[in-house]
């Protein structure tokens, strides 16, 4: 009934509904555009967390920060590291486990769609990390000449795809997981020596003096030992021999602190904005109620009662907020759901939109947002209106 | 007014359709693949958009608004469709995936169905026997 009423008032007040518009439509964009964007990359980062677990990283000295780009932002990189210290590393006081890794960027890789994919040779038999993926999406490890490759490679379980001059059967396809494991593409070391064996692809898992070279170690601690004072237990033994050991939690730190300092900007400007939402609808509502002063004193003398005054005004502003938030909401998934690879590719940290549950919250955060502010300068504004002058509205509409 | 604007944000759409796979939404220029070819036909029907939006601020009559809507709603479905029919990379990571393919989508939603808005507010008018235009 009321909502009627409110609808057919709107109508008459084109400009302050436009004005409303704009302030609501502004305000609810930058808090749901903002949420969208801080939630993916919470998402990105929690995903990597959980993805890498609990363990170390042991790489060349120096090249902590190409394993990083390569994890999180999915930058093919090519690392060299002597396969002996695998068992080194083993005989070290806590370790309970190694797998070695070795990294290959494919920029060579024999169609426009593949340039680029990061392949990620690996041990199935020493394996504790990848190998629990595969394990949850009931996808078996690749065996010779096979491939599991990451989401965002673009192909399909089941199809044959050439890299190094060779034909891989995708045998699976791991699910989205917002870092540089999306554009991967897995395969035994069995496949890597195979590659490597014939003419021109030996650089794929090459030997030097002999010795075959790797790119990482995964590292599992011992019951008892704490991967920091394992950390620093390998770092004191080999840090001078050519290599560093990072605890997985060390080195997804550096992302946590860049998301706390995201969140920190987008929370200050989300304030801010309120704030200056706040000022600019009280000023709005203000003067709107000033303008309507005689037709709510027609109202009044007609018997309508204070409540029912408050709430058809706050009703009609409430459709204006409703329009605005449903128009933001499209805006922004309009422009950020269609680009999330191109949020990706430009903020080099792991990003994963929210899913539709949390999309949701986030509108329903929005619209509350906004109608807590119009509701706190309607029931201001009403209140001080009909304090001051119930009597002058109604002495004007007699008169 | 209200098919002014209309019309006006149907030749931004359409500007925007034709400039955007050229330059800052532009694929891998590699002369030769799939892409390059569909953000040249993207552009192409882009110019097609920008020229009924433009003609509509010229044309008279309500059958006649009710065929420019709904040859705009037409062309926008082809420009959305032009990524699929022409074929693009596969690879997730590849300029035409993260810039030209959304972009293309969004301008040709927004302008489709701004189109089928104003075909629609037509159609009814036209129903009431009201003189649309």
């Amino acid at each position: 009934m009321y909502i009627d009423f409110a609808r057919k008032d709107l109508g008459a007040q084109k400009k302050v509904v436009c004005l409303l518009l704009l302030i609501f439509f502004t305000s609810s964009f930058s808090i749901f555009a903002g949420g969208l964007f801080t939630r993916g990359i919470t998402r990105g980062v929690d995903e990597t967390v959980e993805r890498l677990g609990s363990g170390m990283i042991v790489v060349p000295s120096g090249y902590d920060e190409d394993v990083q780009s390569t994890l999180f932002e999915g930058k093919a990189c090519t690392i060299d590291l002597d396969s002996t210290w695998t068992k080194e590393l083993l005989s070290a006081e806590g370790v309970k486990a190694v797998s070695p890794q070795r990294y290959i960027a494919t920029l060579s890789a024999e169609c426009c769609a593949a340039g680029g994919i990061q392949m990620i040779a690996y041990d199935p038999d020493t394996d504790f990390v990848i190998s629990r993926w595969f394990n949850d999406q009931e996808i078996a490890g690749p065996g010779l000449n096979e491939i599991i490759v990451g989401k965002s490679t673009g192909f399909s379980a089941g199809e044959t795809v050439r890299f190094f001059g060779r034909e891989f059967l995708v045998k699976g396809v791991l699910e989205e997981t917002g870092m540089g494991y999306d554009t991967s593409a897995f395969i035994s070391f069995d496949t890597a020596g195979a590659i490597a064996a014939e003419d021109g692809y030996s650089l794929i898992y090459p030997s030097v003096d002999g010795v075959e070279q790797i790119s990482m170690i995964m590292v599992s601690v011992e019951e008892g030992y704490t991967e920091e004072s394992v950390c620093a237990e390998i770092n004191s033994l080999y840090g001078t021999k050519g290599i560093s050991a990072y605890t997985t939690g060390s080195m997804v730190k550096t992302l946590a602190q860049k998301l706390s300092g995201l969140k920190s900007v987008f929370s200050f400007f989300d304030v801010i904005l309120v704030l200056i939402e706040s000022v600019a609808v009280f000023s709005v509502v203000s003067m709107n109620m000033l303008q309507r002063r005689s037709a709510i004193g027609r109202l009044i003398s007609v018997g309508v009662t204070e409540d029912i005054m408050m709430r058809i005004i706050f009703e009609e502003y409430m459709l204006i907020l409703a329009a605005a938030v449903t128009a933001s909401v499209f805006s922004g998934i309009m422009l950020i759901y269609p680009f999330e690879g191109l949020l990706h590719s430009l903020i080099d940290m792991p990003f994963q939109l929210p899913g539709p549950a949390d999309t949701l919250i986030l509108i329903g955060e929005t619209l509350l947002v906004n109608a807590a502010v119009l509701l706190i300068a309607v029931l201001i504004t009403g209140n001080s209106f009909y304090k001051r002058e119930p009597a002058l509205i109604i002495r004007e509409d007699v008169a | 007014m209200k098919e002014k604007i209309s019309y006006f944000i149907t030749v931004l759409g359409g500007l925007f359709l034709v400039i955007a796979p050229q330059t800052f939404l532009h694929p891998c220029q590699m002369d030769g693949m799939a892409c390059t070819y569909m953000a040249k036909a993207a552009s192409l029907i882009g110019i097609i958009i920008t020229a009924l939006g433009a003609g509509g601020f010229f044309i008279r009559g309500r059958g006649t608004h009710l065929f420019a809507s709904a040859m705009i709603v037409l062309a926008t479905l082809v420009e959305a469709s032009v990524p699929h029919i022409l074929g693009y990379c596969e690879m997730e990571t590849m300029s035409c995936v993260l810039r030209t393919v959304p972009g293309i989508y969004v301008g040709s939603a927004l302008i489709g169905i701004n189109g089928a808005v104003r075909f629609l507010i037509a159609l009814r008018s036209a129903g009431k026997g009201e003189n649309v235009y």
